[in-house]
Parts: C-alpha cells; structure tokens; sequence
C-alpha cells in the first residue's frame, strides 16, 4: 500500500492540464469565447453558446483501464509484474491531462538515460547521446499560498440560473519545476566540472512543488446587459469562491555534490525546506472574488476575465527543515497569502462569415503561468480544418480535423509541443501525437 | 519527512517507466591520479604488485543502487617485459564494503575477477578484463547493490631479473538501474 499515497499525489496533478478538449488542441490550445471558459472569465456563463465546444466525451478514462498497462496505474493491483515492467508515469501524467481525448500515442519516458561519470564532468544523455535536459515546469510552483486554489476536479450544482451556487472538491498540483544552476547546468552538457569544486557547489539541481486540496464554494452571477445600440452584447459576470483546504504542501528541495579537498566526488548533500498542512496537522481556508466581462461586436466576441481580482488565504501549518547533514526540524507556522494578485485571462475570436473562417486568440498573465495561443478553424462542409500555435513554459503546435455527424462530433489532432525531459529543441525534438475526441454536436 | 520522500519520488517518476533503465558508466580510470596509471617497475625475486589507487581503493557511492538490474566492469593494461626472463603479468579487480581499508587482505572483500598473461622477453601485450555483474558473482553483486563500496586494483607480475613497464588503459564500470524494482508489491 506503500504507493497509493504517491498514486493520489499523481493523480492531483490532473489539475495542472487544463481540461482542453481535441478541438482546442487541433488550434494549439486555443481557448475560445464561451460556456466553457466560465471558470476563467465569469461573463462567458452568460454568453450564448457562441464558439467554444459543446459537452465533450471523456474518452481519455478508457486508457486508465487495465487493459492499458502503460498508462493504467490499476495495473499496480491487477498484475503488479506487469505494471512494474510496463507501466510509464509520463504517459499516465500525459493522458490523466487530457480526459476529454483518447491519446494515440501519448508522451513516452525515455527507455535509458545514461549518466556519463567521469573526475572532472558528468554528462547526462538518452541511449541515443542526446543530452537530456533536467528542467521542466508545469504551472506556477512560486512560495505561498494562494486563494487561486485548483480548480475543483468537478461542481455539484446547488442552485442555477442567472445566480448560481455550486460545490466541489479539489485536489491538484498548482505547480512543479524542476530545474538546474546554470553551473549545473553547464557542467551537465559536458563541461568541466572544475566550477562545480566548491564548498557548497554552486551546482545544484533545485525541485520546487506547491500542492493543495480541499473543497469549494462557488457562488456565481452572470448576465447579458441591456442592448445597447451600435455596441452589440455585453455580458458582466462575478464570482465568489471560497474554500475550506484539507491538504497543503510546498517544498524546495536541492540536492549539491560534495567533493572532498582532491576535488574528487565524495556525495550528494540534500537540502529541503517548506510547509505542510493535513487533517490533525493544520488547514486552511479562503476567499475569493473573480469579475469578467465579454463584448460582442458582429462577428467579433472578446472577453477580459480577472480571477483573483481581491482574495486572500490563510493556511495553518508546519514549516520544516532539513539541512545538510540530514537533521529535519519543524515548527507551527501560519502562512497568509497577498490580498491583491489577481490573474489575467484575455480571449477573443472573429468568424469571417464569407469564408467560413473563425479565428481566435487568448492569453493568460498575472499571477499565474504566462500562456497564449493563436488559431483557427476552417469549415469545409460537414468538416473543420484547424491549427494553431501555442506558448505554454515552450512552444507548441497543433493542427486538426473534426466532422459533424448529426448530433455527433468528432474530433482528431495532431500536437506537438514540448516534452520534459527530452524537450528544449523545438518541434523537432517536440512530441506529435494523434488524439481522438467525441462530443455531443457543434455550436 | 515521508511527504518529503513522496514529493522527491514524485518529481522523480515523471521521467520514469517500467521500461526506464538508469546506465551509470563511471570511468574509474579518471579518478587515478595520471601520474600513477603508468609506471616503470623493477621486478625483484618473488614478484611485485602495485595496487591501484591504493590499498582502500576507490570510495564509490551510489544513491537508488537496490535497484540494481546488471552492470559490468572493463578494464585494459599494457604492459611491456623488459626483463630477460619470461614474466605473468595479471590484472585483479576486488571488491570491499565501504568501510574496508584494505582491499586486499580478504577480509570483508572479494575478488571481482583477474586476468593475466604470460610475456616473453621484449613482448609487449594488452591484457584485457571484461566481468559481468549478476548473479555469477553473487558477492559483488551483493556489495555494488548496497550503494557504498570500495573498488579496487592490483597489478601483479611474477619473479623476473629487470624492469617492466605498464600503462592501464581502461577502468570503465557500468550499472544499470531499474528504479520501478523499488515498488513494492501491493
């Protein structure tokens, strides 16, 4: 039983993939005006459903069957040798990411990773020599807590309408990067390692995490304001969310190697330091107020969506410590969040009714990950063509195809973006995958 | 300190399948000073040896090691007989517990294996090592899965009248790890 904790601790990170559905996906993760952006821009529950998708099917689950060793952490129980043998963390990561699509091929460990000692260098490579890059990042892992909790993994409607209250749980990683110094990283592509001989080496590899879980309280009012002549809908949304939190945990954690006064490696020395709440052991709660509003001009919608616009979160915990020389210390500390620091959401999108062409664009700043996307979708009959471009901590490309069939959609897409790990070269060295998608119909 | 532990697991799984394998190739020979990789010897009666670096030999320390699948060790000396007689050469690699100041006295430590050959005068030759580590050599495996041993070398060469020299040319130890081994059964 010794995994399932560190089983849950991977199944939070769902969190951290936004829920994009195949089509967003074939336009490079483009997020459009709509329903579906509600959570980022409260004014969108009241917007027509416009340009974003309808209800997606989650078709992603089938892989998390044990009939998919590589990507079914169940196996662990079913069939543990096969799990053991088959069983791939970055695929699961890959997949649990993307619930609303099926993933051909989803992101692959490498099958070696070859550490190259020597006195004077190390070098890190894949089986094939290429170098591997020890720096990835996935949302915003910065200290302290924020009330922009994860999203909650679902929403049990209490109320509807123009008002609207609703409750969920949630449980998610809002960040985690791991990175080098750049003397490590320096060191790793094959340099010398005569920097590195200091004490304490300036080369290290530093991993930072920030998790948390609780449950939410939504309560949400959005409406389209009265016509006004010449300037098209406009739609005003607030929300108010606030949250109990169960679970907290934030770490940084380095590890430096030690070299004795020959300048010969002799160890690593581990340094760690952060903060934690569970059940017993702290909690946390917060409050929070998010504001949006779209505009509708003809054919064009944009959208500003700020969440976070006021919040402010407080969690009771513990720090801790280890040093050096491996002593771990703790204490009761309560840790507060800023009441201003707020994040920015920006869409918008224009249909060029002649051509059968719809653009769009987002982005996303503030106090959480920068990410923007640019795309667009081509109706040719029954079919769209799609692709777009994205930045998201690295570039990424995707192109796709969908067909209406009734009530039916489907969708396909082609990503490529930026794998950890192996990353850092671009498309080429990106990731391509084919992705399947099912939903109930276009707008 | 178990969060900890599961955060550090976490971080490091996502680069990580059951189909990962973690090949750590150490070029021991770096890690003998250059100065004493190549000698010149005078062979006295009863034969010398020289032990490589030194009698503790080579403190090496591998953190994840219980996850050891297999590995292998290399290694390549020249040596050339410049004594009048016929002369055995040998190569030996031993093996001892972190703690173990002397490698060579059979306490604690074990002999990896050893190659050897025999020179005629004036005859230079490479002699060549290449041991597996599984399970035909139970004890060094088991030492090399602890994480914390001592490798070392010993260049012997048998009773001649005369001077030989040597040159080791290679000291490569390969391990390969498999982490998903640590995973407990449910």
């Amino acid at each position: 039983m010794a995994l399932l904790p560190l089983i849950l601790s991977l199944i939070s990170l769902i969190s951290l993939a936004s829920a994009q559905g195949v089509r967003s996906l074939g336009m490079g993760g483009l997020v459009l005006p709509g329903p579906g952006a509600a959570d980022l821009n409260p004014a969108y529950a009241a917007y027509p459903r416009g340009f974003s998708e309808g209800e997606t099917l989650p078709l992603g689950l089938l892989r998390l069957l044990p009939l998919f060793p590589e990507t079914s952490p169940f196996t662990y129980w079913t069939n543990p040798q096969a799990f053991r043998s088959g069983f791939d963390a970055l695929s699961f990561y890959d997949q649990l990411g993307h619930l609303n699509s099926f993933l051909f091929n989803p992101t692959r460990s490498p099958d070696e990773v070859v550490f190259r000692i020597r006195s004077d260098r190390i070098q890190v490579t894949d089986g094939q020599g290429n170098p591997l890059n020890p720096n990835f990042q996935m949302g915003e892992s910065g200290a302290n807590p924020t009330a922009l909790y994860p999203a909650p993994l679902f929403w049990l409607p209490l109320q509807g309408g123009g008002f609207s209250l609703k409750v969920g749980p949630f449980v998610g990683v809002e960040g985690l990067s791991v990175f080098p110094s750049p003397e490590l990283a320096q060191a790793l592509i094959g340099n010398n390692l005569n920097n590195c001989k200091q004490t304490p080496s300036p080369c290290t590899l530093t991993l930072q995490g920030k998790a948390s879980g609780g449950v939410a309280l939504a309560l949400s009012w959005a409406s389209a304001l009265p016509q006004v002549e010449g300037v098209g809908g406009v739609y005003l949304g607030v929300k108010g969310e606030g949250f109990y939190g169960l679970f907290y945990a934030e770490t940084t954690a380095s590890a430096r190697p030690v070299f004795d006064q020959n300048g010969q490696p002799t160890g690593v020395a581990y340094e760690a330091r952060g903060f934690y709440a569970y059940p017993g052991r702290g909690n946390g709660y917060g409050l929070r107020a998010d504001f949006g509003v779209a505009l509708e001009l003809e054919e064009a919608v944009l959208g500003l969506g700020v969440q976070n616009l006021l919040g402010y979160a407080l969690w009771q915990g513990y720090t801790f410590q280890t040093d050096q020389s491996g002593a771990y210390s703790e204490a009761p500390e309560t840790r507060s969040s800023p009441l201003f620091f707020p994040s920015f959401f920006v869409n918008g999108a224009y249909r060029f009714k002649d051509l059968g062409l719809l653009v769009g664009a987002d982005a996303r700043f503030g106090s959480t990950a920068f990410t923007a996307h640019l795309g667009g979708e081509y109706a040719l009959g029954p079919a769209r063509l799609r692709a777009g471009i994205g930045y998201e901590s690295g570039l990424r490309f995707g192109v796709g195809a969908g067909f209406e069939l009734g009530q039916v959609g489907l969708d396909l897409a082609l990503t490529a973006h930026e794998a950890p790990l192996v990353g850092g070269g671009g498309l080429r060295r990106g990731h391509g995958r084919p992705v399947l998608g099912g939903k109930d119909a276009y707008p | 300190m178990r969060i900890l532990k599961l955060l550090a697991l976490a971080a490091l799984l996502p680069a990580c399948s059951g189909h990962t394998v973690y090949r750590f190739e150490v070029d021991l020979l770096s890690f003998i000073p250059e100065n004493q990789r190549a000698g010149s010897l005078t062979v006295p009666p009863g034969g010398i040896q020289v032990l490589l670096p030194g009698q503790g030999g080579q403190p090496v320390s591998l953190p994840g090691a219980k996850a050891l699948l297999d590995g292998r060790m290399q290694g390549a000396l020249e040596v050339v007989n410049n004594t009048a007689l016929r002369l055995t050469a040998s190569l030996e690699v031993r093996v001892g517990p972190a703690g173990d100041q002397n490698l060579f006295d059979g306490d604690q430590d074990v002999r990896w294996g050893i190659a050897q050959a025999d020179l005629n005068p004036n005859e230079t030759r490479v002699i060549a090592l290449d041991l597996p580590l599984d399970s035909s050599a139970p004890a060094v495996y088991t030492l090399v899965k602890s994480g914390d041993f001592r490798i070392g070398l010993r260049i012997g060469f048998s009773t001649g009248a005369g001077s030989v020299r040597y040159a080791l040319q290679r000291e490569d130890l390969t391990l390969r790890l498999k982490p998903f081994n640590l995973i407990p059964n449910p």
